[in-house]
């Protein structure tokens, strides 16, 4: 066991969002700023708290030097729900964690988004090229969360439908949803699976929806923008992912290689699910050895580590 | 002051807690006693009092423990929120203190955290068997949480009405409220506002609604509750709160001081529900509270 250095911390956006997150380092690295630094982002309605990836992978991977830096975007807890959540505003949540980050004077920056993280941290790659961010890995990571969405609810016969649920959006956010000042809460019951009890329900805001759900949340489809990411790409996903298909995995794997970018590994994580941490050692053993592959010409000095 | 997160086992699952250790003066002994905050309506140790608190009272030298209880973060919109299920994991957190050495635990929540520790504090009010728990801070909190939620709702004309709510509620959960495993997630319009935003809208399942807000919950009815403990009890609140009437905090008072606690104190701060704007002057009064009862000044 390493001795290490938790910071809870604030930080600020360009427009106004105050976010939570959570700095985890060792405590006696001499060469801490060169030594690579996950920037984790979390899943649907999730937070740096949230079990598996979010919870276990940071304090797992401090065991072999990778400090993380979890942040807790607008989309946390209960963005989603009460509007504040839009997927499309979030990218100001990472270029506010990566400009701290970059401030503090980490060089060796690696995005990890968890399933709805990993679609936001994807969107952030294919609109930012900041040279410290050297990598990123999605874990789960749908193809577009719009059309996931609506196979998942016509798959349950969800109250309301999909297309009832577009219809009323449209209805109360107006010719433009992002400046609207209307928006409303709603329940779609059978939205997980095939009962009206709490645990298959979805809840958002209209206006959250529209961005991250809806058929018009263009920059929820990975699949249109992933091509514009530059940076290495590692995509993870658990074998028994029930959530997403694997298929969805490949095909995200072959846009990027197909618009020119080589270093793009996909791994499978075998005994674990949508969460891949539960798999921790297969999990752990594939970041840390594509970390390595790509940070070999940095000074991580992994052969150093406290004992 | 040194912040850990930790999570503290409890049965199958975990109760996730920020510790605040003071270090100021750690050549001596630690000062006691520690305090346990508990979150508001949909809160967590992130936010609010749970959240400026601790590093006030730790310049003074009072260690803290934030902890996110069942009710936390959207509990209530999922079914596992209960009122009553907090009781076991408020044990659990002092269990955890005492095997850290503490000896004496102060219970401290905000809003609807204030009903969960008044109701713990009730449920726990036998100063012979229950002797680490020292005194109760309670900020901001309803006099009945069942009778606040009507009378917005009412105000508001919310829909569906209180009593649509308990009509269905009853036909849902029935015979055994807290037994059945029937449930729904329902969302209440117009509960805190005039309008169908988000902000003015509330989110309960019909059971963690029967056992906060319901009329048959007796657990978040502060003012029977706080008419059973006879430890030392601290109400806050804000003077312009526009979700608690101020009165209630003085009626609290005169019921705790009616059924013979003869160590109530209440004060009013210039500011609202959130206590927002008057952090500091809260964090003075809770440190003198504090300091007058348990050091030798």
């Amino acid at each position: 066991m390493i001795r290490r250095k938790e910071s809870l911390m604030s930080l600020q956006t360009k427009d106004g969002f105050q976010l939570d997150a959570l700095l985890l380092l060792m405590d006696n690295k001499r060469d801490i700023l060169n030594a690579p630094l996950i920037l984790y982002i979390h899943g649907v309605l999730g937070h740096f708290l949230a079990r598996g990836t979010p919870r276990l992978l940071p304090p797992a991977l401090l065991e072999y030097g990778i400090g993380s830096f979890s942040v807790n975007t607008r989309m946390a807890f209960m963005g989603q729900i009460m509007g504040q959540g839009i997927f499309d505003d979030a990218i100001n949540d990472i270029d506010a964690s990566v400009e701290l980050l970059v401030k503090e004077g980490f060089r060796q920056i690696f995005i990890l988004g968890y399933s709805l993280g990993a679609n936001i941290a994807a969107y952030y790659a294919a609109k930012r090229s900041d040279p410290n961010v050297r990598g990123l890995i999605l874990e789960g990571c749908a193809f577009s969360l719009p059309d996931s969405q609506r196979r998942r609810w016509d798959k349950w016969n969800s109250v309301p439908s999909y297309n009832e649920v577009y219809d009323k959006a449209k209805e109360v956010l107006g010719p433009d949803p992002h400046k609207s000042e209307n928006d409303q809460i709603f329940i779609v019951y059978r939205a997980w699976g095939p009962t009206f009890y709490p645990f298959h329900i979805e809840i958002f805001s209209y206006k959250a929806w529209w961005f991250m759900r809806g058929p018009e949340a263009y920059n929820a489809m990975t699949y249109k923008l992933i091509s514009n990411v530059r940076v290495p790409v590692l995509f993870l996903q658990g074998e028994n992912d029930d959530i997403i298909e694997s298929r969805e995995t490949e095909e995200l794997a072959r846009l990027v290689r197909e618009s020119g970018n080589p270093d793009v590994i996909v791994k499978y994580i075998p005994k674990a699910g949508h969460d891949c941490m539960e798999n921790p050692d297969e999990t752990v053993r594939v970041i840390v050895d594509w970390i390595s592959s790509i940070d070999s010409k940095a000074r991580w000095e992994t052969n150093n580590l406290p004992a | 002051m040194e912040q850990e997160l930790i999570s503290i086992p409890f049965g199958n699952s975990k109760i996730d807690a920020l510790l605040y250790h003071s270090t100021v003066g750690s050549d001596k002994s630690e000062k006691e006693p520690i305090v346990i905050h508990v979150h508001g309506f949909l809160g967590n140790f992130l936010d609010g009092s749970q959240r400026f608190l601790p590093p006030l009272l730790e310049k003074s030298g009072y260690s803290s423990l934030a902890i996110n209880t069942r009710m936390a973060n959207f509990g209530l919109f999922f079914g596992y929120g209960i009122l009553e299920d907090t009781v076991p994991q408020i044990d659990t957190a002092i269990v955890f203190l005492k095997e850290l050495g503490y000896k004496k635990i102060i219970l401290s929540g905000y809003s609807l955290g204030g009903n969960v520790v008044l109701r713990y504090a009730a449920l726990r009010n036998d100063t012979s068997r229950y002797t680490t728990l020292k005194g109760v801070i309670a900020l901001a909190t309803p006099y009945s949480m069942p009778d606040s939620i009507r009378r917005r709702w009412d105000r508001w004309k919310s829909q569906p009405s209180y009593e649509e709510v308990y009509r269905k509620a009853k036909e849902i959960l029935k015979p055994d409220p807290y037994n059945t495993s029937e449930d729904r997630t329902i969302l209440i319009y117009r509960a805190r506002g005039d309008t169908y935003r988000p902000e003015h809208t509330e989110i309960y399942t019909y059971k963690t609604w029967w056992f906060l807000a319901g009329p048959d919950a007796e657990g978040a009815k502060a003012y029977k509750q706080i008419e059973q403990i006879k430890i030392p009890i601290l109400l806050i609140q804000g003077w312009h709160d526009d979700i608690i009437d101020p009165i209630e905090t003085f009626d609290l008072a005169q019921i705790a001081l009616n059924a013979g606690n003869n160590d109530v104190s209440a004060f009013y701060v210039n500011t609202g529900h959130t206590l927002e704007g008057k952090e500091g002057e809260v964090g003075d009064i809770v440190i003198k509270w504090l300091d007058r009862r348990f050091q030798k000044l």
